[in-house]
């Protein structure tokens, strides 16, 4: 038999057990909710070059001004977990997005509806285009084009200086990565919370802006595209094989001589100690841009983990 | 690494209350007791750490990517072989951080995760500092070992270490037998003698790196380095790795002679290559050294 005194100590143990799991993980009561996802680039995106972010003008230091045409990365494996532990809903997509092509360079993903309501880890991938289903909002061409090439981003647009005259770009890139524990940048706590009966919304913000910023490390940064365009084509298009003809160690402008800045210092691309020897091209640079570019909700920061190579 | 793991005793934030003796009878008692004491790890949320101060030496010594002599030859990424008959620095202060590394691209070289920061976004959480050597040393990278004294942190692994490069006198200096006047002002004085494909290019580099953002920070260098209580029997060692700092340097790209040598000029492509070669995580090894 078990004692009065057993059982009164049993009973404060059980019941500080179940409060402790309570307050840990606890709104298990509380409801469910739905979390619905769209990918957006932002207002570089939207406005192009220069452009306004609160109080700040983001503009080209070396004179271009520039405007997308075409801005599409391919997304997919979202997961949405409990902290600590394993999803507890998914998508798996993926899907490829010409943000350009969304209202305000925003498109929406998918949602997630039945969710318990408490605070979930976010995840999400930059996938190949070639993994998708289908080719979304894009054209046939450009998605065989991607699907063809291992491409995540293709990005296309028009960049002019009043004095160097107007440049096309069009880069397709290869940037298949994973983001895990993602900061949200609306309030700066980790992942997100689902509030019961409700719809809350959310976005994987593919920040536009840094694929032109000089600088991959944190630091005195500079939007450039004189490296860009010193290297276009005969047909003034500059895509990601030109880019591969730039130098970072040995920057040139159109004439073949060493390309300086606006006060006619030698510019250096700092690359913050991360591209290794046969990789300090514009092209890598670019390429590891891009992945610093994925956002969560605002400029919350993901752990990222690079795939496929 | 060599040594054991760093294992913090486990401790519950629950107090147990004095229990009487259990009746072998009771099938309730030792279930819902099971069931307390399972949970009870839990009442925080989170395990907790605890932060055991640990002493340790350090020391930097200069070595190549092949684990070869400084000071004999090697053969650059760019193909160069490459003699030094000196190379002199001055580095530090040194963190030594539990924070994993966070270039996106190591993981090609070291298998490693990461997480990332950007330009004008929020910093990159580093983790905890575990130790620190606040003052800058002047280092023959082609001697012996430079101590840099008995560092206090606490104890953890330490899996990322950053390095400053600063001018001379520009941080208060530590303890050397390396002459720093030989800098003549700069971080870093190299000579040597390039070859490749029958071009012989004896050259001078004299840098020093530009006060932009935290260009004079080689961030994140990978790390995987237990201290613990058994620390003071061992050095943690930081290895510039000469090959790596001159891994793309293309030396026939010289012109500017100062003597004999060929010089480094501002903005040149050894110049540039050479600032990103130093900079770079990839041109240093952490290592841990027992006696």
């Amino acid at each position: 038999m078990t004692s009065k005194r057993q059982l009164r100590w049993g009973v404060v143990a059980l019941i500080a057990g179940a409060t402790a799991l309570l307050g840990c993980t606890g709104e298990d009561d509380a409801g469910t909710g739905d979390l619905t996802l769209a990918v957006s680039g932002g207002a570089a995106l939207r406005d192009g070059f220069p452009y306004m972010e609160g109080d700040a003008t983001f503009a080209f230091a070396d004179g271009w001004t520039l405007q997308f045409s075409k801005y599409v990365v391919a997304v997919g494996n979202v997961t949405v977990s409990e902290p600590g532990g394993g999803p507890v809903a998914s998508w798996a997509g993926p899907a490829v997005l010409d943000l350009k092509k969304g209202a305000a360079g925003s498109v929406d993903l998918t949602t997630l509806g039945g969710l318990p309501a408490i605070r979930y880890d976010i995840g999400f991938d930059f996938v190949t285009a070639a993994a998708a289903a289908d080719r979304g909002n894009l054209s046939e061409e450009d998605f065989a084009l991607m699907s063809a090439q291992g491409w995540s981003f293709l990005v296309e647009g028009t960049a002019v200086h009043p004095t160097k005259g107007t440049v096309d770009f069009r880069f397709g890139l290869p940037a298949a990565t994973r983001y895990y524990e993602c900061v949200n940048g609306k309030d700066m706590t980790q992942g997100i919370a689902i509030e019961a009966d409700k719809t809350t919304g959310a976005f994987i913000y593919s920040h536009a802006v840094h694929m032109f910023w000089d600088t991959l490390g944190t630091g005195d940064e500079d939007l450039r595209f004189d490296a860009f365009a010193a290297v276009r084509g005969d047909d003034g298009l500059v895509t990601e094989e030109e880019l591969k003809n730039q130098d970072l160690n040995d920057l040139k402008d159109e004439n073949g001589d060493r390309l300086l800045d606006e006060s006619g210092k030698s510019i250096f691309y700092n690359d913050g100690g991360k591209l290794p020897p046969g990789q300090q091209t514009l092209y890598h640079f670019l390429i590891a841009a891009v992945r610093s570019s994925a956002h969560f909700n605002g400029i919350g920061l993901c752990k990222e983990q690079v795939l496929g190579q | 690494m060599l040594r054991n793991e760093y294992n913090p005793t486990p401790q519950s934030s629950v107090r147990r209350p004095t229990m009487p003796s259990p009746n072998p009878k009771s099938w309730l008692f030792p279930l819902m007791l099971a069931a307390g004491v399972a949970a009870a790890p839990l009442v925080s949320c989170e395990s907790t750490t605890a932060g055991k101060e640990v002493a340790f030496r350090a020391s930097v010594q200069g070595s190549t990517s092949g684990r070869t002599p400084a000071n004999a030859a090697f053969t650059t990424y760019a193909g160069w072989h490459v003699t030094l008959s000196q190379a002199v620095t001055v580095m530090g202060p040194f963190y030594f951080y539990e924070g994993a590394p966070q270039a996106s691209l190591l993981h090609r070289f070291f298998s490693i995760p990461s997480a990332h920061a950007c330009p004008t976004h929020a910093q990159y959480n580093k983790g905890a500092v575990l130790g620190e050597v606040v003052q800058q040393y002047a280092v023959d990278l082609l001697g012996e070992p430079t101590d840099l004294g008995e560092v206090f942190g606490i104890a953890g692994t330490c899996r990322t270490v950053e390095v400053h490069l600063h001018p001379p006198g520009e941080v208060p200096m530590g303890p050397s037998p390396t002459d720093v006047d030989v800098l003549g002002g700069q971080t870093i004085r190299i000579e040597g003698q390039a070859q490749k494909d029958g071009v012989e290019v004896p050259f001078v580099a004299a840098l020093s790196i530009p006060d932009e953002g935290l260009m004079r920070v080689v961030e994140s260098i990978p790390a995987e380095v237990v201290l613990d209580d058994a620390s003071g029997v061992g050095t943690l060692v930081v290895e510039p790795l000469l090959d790596m700092w001159f891994a793309t340097v293309e030396f026939d790209s010289l012109t500017e002679q100062d003597g004999e040598r060929y010089v480094f000029s501002d903005g040149t492509q050894a110049w540039n290559a050479l600032l990103r070669g130093v900079r770079s995580r990839q041109s240093y090894r952490v290592s841990w050294r027992m006696p």
